[in-house]
């Protein structure tokens, strides 16, 4: 049975908040995802308290920014110790603190490109078409009108009390239209 | 969905502004979006049409030049066996100076919170990459045979060879890569949103795909944001160091040397700060035609133009400084051959290059102690071109000062720049107008997110 879903539509971004945040508390545990024209730091705020985990953009970034300094002071390394060591002047093959310039480049170009991978992955970017664009409306999402969409249970084994008593609470809390469909 | 929305200047004039000046007391989503994307999709005016014209000649002119040189060989420059480093060199350090800027402006003000940093950051990153895109060319012209430059990578080839690690060419080339890589993913990432923006406001299904290939089927989901803030705010922190080592790897590149006026510790945090002097000049003018062409006075106000003005008077003031420190180097050092060079860019050949070079960056930004110079766009546009032109004399007589003037009198010698110099710096300014004029009517100038977010902070919009 595939689940229904449900969508609201707010002309502000504090009603959006003010409804994200009742239905979380009245509706435990409800999935439900907002698209908005901005971030709104309230909204994460409410995700992170249902148990929504903090993007691993930043972590990739420091692991992909290890892994090319390594790989960048290991380049240096061998190639003017190993494989063509070359006296100029009498000075150290293993020259460190001047291969340092080139490794710090590396090293803040892999996080950069660590965490755009990142970005690009989690936030399901690439994917040119979305089951959220087929609702009449969305381009507004990235213009002047704040979205909520929520997942409601199969036809089957739906309450029509609850599912009732959400669109009467995000009406409540000023949204301007509430539709459904089946995903 | 056809409401008409007032313009920004409308909206001024019938509720006034928030209390900083930022943008008009009430301004609701709409009208912002209007306000930024109308300028993209309005008709191209007459005017642009022939500024497109016009900088598409200096295109032409700058391919001419890179033909003519790749055929006959850098002895059409003015550069001699003395005077090794011309026009090529110096250029190359003036645009990258400006593309360091967009993106130092850019990452300094979203970490310091600025509130007024959104109306400015998108075209200031725009000319970073298309100012370092450009820079990155003199380089590749100057070597002479641009496609042997792959000898400069480290790969396994046949010969055997490594390249030099100790050498301060071979840092620049890869500062320069990995700055024209990252700035391009910042810029980028920036855009996403605002190119989601435009995709759902176009009208034709071309446009419409064009821009939804590459807004990546951004939704605005607050899981994108998260990641997209994540990343965008880590992005501007690595920036900041980033584009500080670029510059002084170029400083580097002198400092590393043996010759007098080069050779100075001062050298990488004194190519910094001239960074981003002439980098915020070029933005203060580039802002001002911006904003009268595609009419965003209401965003891009003149409390923006008065912020960077005193960032540019603090330039001047550190650029003044630096030039001090120099003479006074000189002369406590007790270095003859340093003291000659200092008494020589008074009053050697190039001397009234140098009074002029000292009067654009030194006596320039001290009208900026004054708020009407800093708020009239006339005063502001004069000093932001002068400034740039000191910047780029300061480039042109770091390399002409020294090499024509070194430890013999055997090397003494002088530079004359020939047509093809001048041609090929005139062609690369055709190339960078070129490429903003593009890019100011096919991408949002502003960026719009950011703005609607500001509007929501300062209750111009709910």
């Amino acid at each position: 049975m595939k689940p229904r879903m449900l969508f609201a539509e707010f002309s502000t971004a504090d009603a959006l908040t003010d409804a994200v945040r009742a239905m979380a508390s009245a509706q435990k545990g409800r999935r439900f995802e907002t698209y908005t024209p901005y971030s709104i730091p309230d909204l994460d705020e409410i995700a992170a308290a249902q148990g929504a985990r903090p993007s691993p953009v930043r972590t990739v970034m420091v692991a992909a920014a290890a892994v090319g300094a390594a790989l960048m002071f290991f380049l240096q390394y061998w190639s003017s110790v190993e494989a063509y060591p070359f006296n100029s002047g009498g000075r150290p093959y293993n020259a460190w603190p001047t291969f340092m310039l080139t490794t710090f480049e590396i090293t803040v170009l892999s996080a950069a490109i660590g965490g755009f991978v990142t970005l690009v992955v989690t936030g399901r970017l690439g994917r040119l078409y979305n089951p959220v664009f087929d609702w009449d409306g969305i381009e507004r999402a990235s213009d002047d009108r704040f979205m909520l969409e929520v997942e409601l249970d199969p036809v089957s084994t739906s309450d029509p009390v609850v599912d009732r008593a959400l669109s009467d609470l995000l009406r409540h809390h000023g949204a301007l239209t509430v539709r459904e469909r089946v995903a | 969905m056809s409401e008409t929305s007032l313009s920004g200047r409308d909206l001024i004039a019938e509720h006034g502004r928030t209390r900083d000046g930022l943008m008009p007391a009430e301004m609701g989503y709409r009208s912002i979006t209007d306000e930024v994307a109308g300028a993209v999709f309005a008709k191209p005016t007459r005017l642009w049409m022939a500024l497109v014209g016009v900088s598409f000649l200096g295109v032409v002119l700058l391919f001419v030049s890179i033909w003519v040189l790749l055929a006959e060989g850098v002895g059409i420059w003015g550069i001699n066996s003395d005077v090794v480093w011309g026009y090529a060199v110096a250029n190359y350090v003036w645009w990258i100076g400006i593309g360091n800027a967009g993106t130092l402006i850019s990452s300094m003000l979203l970490l310091t919170r600025q509130k007024w940093r959104a109306s400015i950051n998108r075209y200031a990153e725009a000319m970073t990459l298309f100012a370092a895109s450009i820079a990155g060319l003199f380089p590749l012209l100057h070597v002479g045979r641009p496609w042997l430059v792959h000898f400069m990578t480290p790969y396994p080839n046949t010969m055997d060879l490594w390249p030099q690690w100790r050498s301060p060419l071979v840092w620049d080339m890869f500062a320069i890569a990995c700055y024209i890589l990252f700035s391009l993913l910042f810029w980028y990432t920036g855009l996403i949103p605002d190119l989601a923006t435009l995709r759902d406001r176009a009208k034709t299904r071309f446009v419409k795909v064009a821009y939804g290939l590459f807004a990546l089927g951004w939704t605005g989901s607050s899981r994108q944001w998260r990641a997209f803030n994540a990343y965008y705010y880590a992005m501007a922190a690595l920036g900041v160091p980033l584009v500080i080592s670029i510059h002084s790897v170029v400083g580097l590149d002198y400092a590393a040397t043996l010759m007098p006026g080069w050779q100075e510790t001062i050298f990488p945090p004194y190519f910094v700060v001239g960074a981003m002097f002439s980098g915020f000049a070029m933005v203060v003018t580039l802002t001002i035609p911006i904003r009268w062409g595609l009419g965003l006075e209401a965003i891009i106000t003149r409390n923006h133009l008065d912020a960077m003005a005193k960032i540019m008077l603090f330039g001047g003031l550190v650029m003044t400084f630096s030039y001090s420190f120099e003479w006074f180097n000189a002369w406590y050092l007790g270095n003859e051959v340093d003291r000659a060079h200092v008494v020589a860019q008074f009053t050697g050949q190039y001397w009234w290059l140098y009074w002029l070079m000292l009067a654009c960056n030194g006596a320039v930004p001290q009208l900026f102690w004054f708020r009407l110079c800093r708020r009239n766009l006339v005063i502001l546009f004069i000093a932001g071109v002068l400034i740039n032109l000191g910047m780029w004399l300061e480039r042109i007589l770091i390399n002409m000062n020294t090499l024509s003037h070194g430890f013999l009198p055997a090397t003494d010698s002088s530079y004359t720049p020939t047509f093809w110099d001048w041609s090929l710096f005139l062609g690369s300014f055709g190339l960078f107008c070129f490429l903003f004029f593009v890019f100011a009517k096919v991408i949002p100038t502003a960026t719009i997110h950011e703005i609607r977010e500001l509007a929501h902070k300062e209750g111009a919009a709910r």
